[in-house]
């Protein structure tokens, strides 16, 4: 008796534990759920929408888990939200997205996916304590890379080539630098 | 609890929070004796120690994410401990449970009983100041580190001194006495 009393009070808190990060790892992804939703119905695309909903069970997953891959999901989804919501503001001052493409005169949407993209990988390589193997770097990229498709594929696939432009020209100096350093 | 074993429970507590699985075993079993001794005196009954205990531990698990590395773990479990001690104390009275001679404090010296019964008393007072407060005078009185956080001793004695005072009006308005 004197040792299964503990024994089931240790069990109990344990759930508790799981139970209460599950809680807060949800509550905690909400608002870029919700950003996410947005801008997979902007998109109008299904596929949006199954990213959107993938990346939305990553964080909670992530933000569950916690440690390093928390840290990461938490940043790589602030910065996320720069290619995420700058192609909708576009849409929303007048620009038509889907006409977007490299023949077309301007191409307005490819460069906002492109810098976009861009300003979130240099700034989420730029916290501090996110070395470059660091399970914090992947993981912040993966997410913020998830959430910019999301916002992108407004501008079909002209736009995830932006993004993914964006994200390698602006990793691969950033790697570099950081490597040097 | 030496100030050794204080300090590994903070560092362990502030691993889990940051979802360091490994650390909760020993974290429990560091914390679960101190907080089941301290309700279980306080209650005057092992079984209801035990009780509340648990959900003290409960409390502080689920809210583990939240802790602040420069709070003392065990002082804040001690004063979730008092908290249920006195909502356990609370239940019984408004379940009317009277304590007959004859239960489990049938062999128990009268002083022992009466030292249980003034700890309770206490316990239940405590239970009416605030979080901070609890902290506070449970810090000083086990001689730990918790709820000093950055602040200088002239700033601790001040703190000390005003939950002190709350704590023994809110002795008289129950008691009567001090």
């Amino acid at each position: 008796m004197e040792r299964s009393e503990p024994a089931s009070a240790a069990r109990r808190c344990r759930r508790a534990y799981e139970r209460a990060r599950l809680r807060r790892a949800t509550v905690q992804a909400l608002p870029f759920g919700l950003a996410l939703a947005v801008a997979a119905a902007n998109g109008g695309s299904w596929r949006a929408a199954v990213v959107a909903g993938l990346v939305v069970a990553a964080l909670v997953a992530g933000g569950w888990y916690g440690r390093g891959i928390a840290r990461g999901m938490r940043i790589g989804a602030v910065a996320g939200l720069v290619p995420l919501l700058c192609p909708m503001l576009v849409s929303a001052l007048g620009h038509h997205c889907a006409g977007c493409a490299p023949a077309a005169p301007m191409p307005l949407c490819i460069l906002v996916c492109t810098l976009s993209g861009a300003a979130a990988v240099i700034w989420t390589a730029s916290r501090p304590g996110f070395s470059l193997r660091s399970i914090e770097l992947a993981s912040a990229t993966g997410v913020a890379a998830g959430m910019g498709v999301v916002g992108c594929v407004v501008a079909g696939g002209f736009g995830l080539l932006g993004l993914a432009t964006g994200i390698v020209v602006a990793g691969v100096p950033t790697a570099i630098v950081r490597a040097v350093r | 609890m030496d100030e050794l074993a204080r300090l590994r429970a903070n560092q362990l507590l502030a691993a889990l929070a940051d979802g360091d699985r490994a650390a909760f075993d020993p974290l429990f079993q560091l914390l679960w004796p101190p907080v089941s001794r301290f309700a279980s005196r306080a209650l005057a009954s092992a079984s209801d120690g035990e009780e509340a205990a648990q959900e003290a531990l409960m409390r502080l698990f689920e809210r583990a994410s939240e802790f602040d590395p420069d709070r003392d773990a065990v002082t804040w479990a001690l004063t979730l401990a008092a908290w249920e001690c006195r909502t356990v104390r609370r239940r019984r009275q408004r379940r009317k449970e009277v304590e007959l001679p004859g239960d489990d404090h049938r062999a128990a010296a009268p002083v022992d009983v009466a030292a249980a019964q003034l700890e309770a008393a206490a316990v239940e007072v405590l239970g009416t100041l605030s979080p901070a407060d609890v902290q506070v005078i449970l810090a000083s009185v086990m001689g730990g580190a918790g709820g000093r956080g950055d602040a200088a001793p002239a700033t601790l004695r001040k703190r000390l001194e005003r939950a002190l005072a709350r704590l023994r009006v809110a002795w008289r308005s129950r008691h009567g006495t001090l």
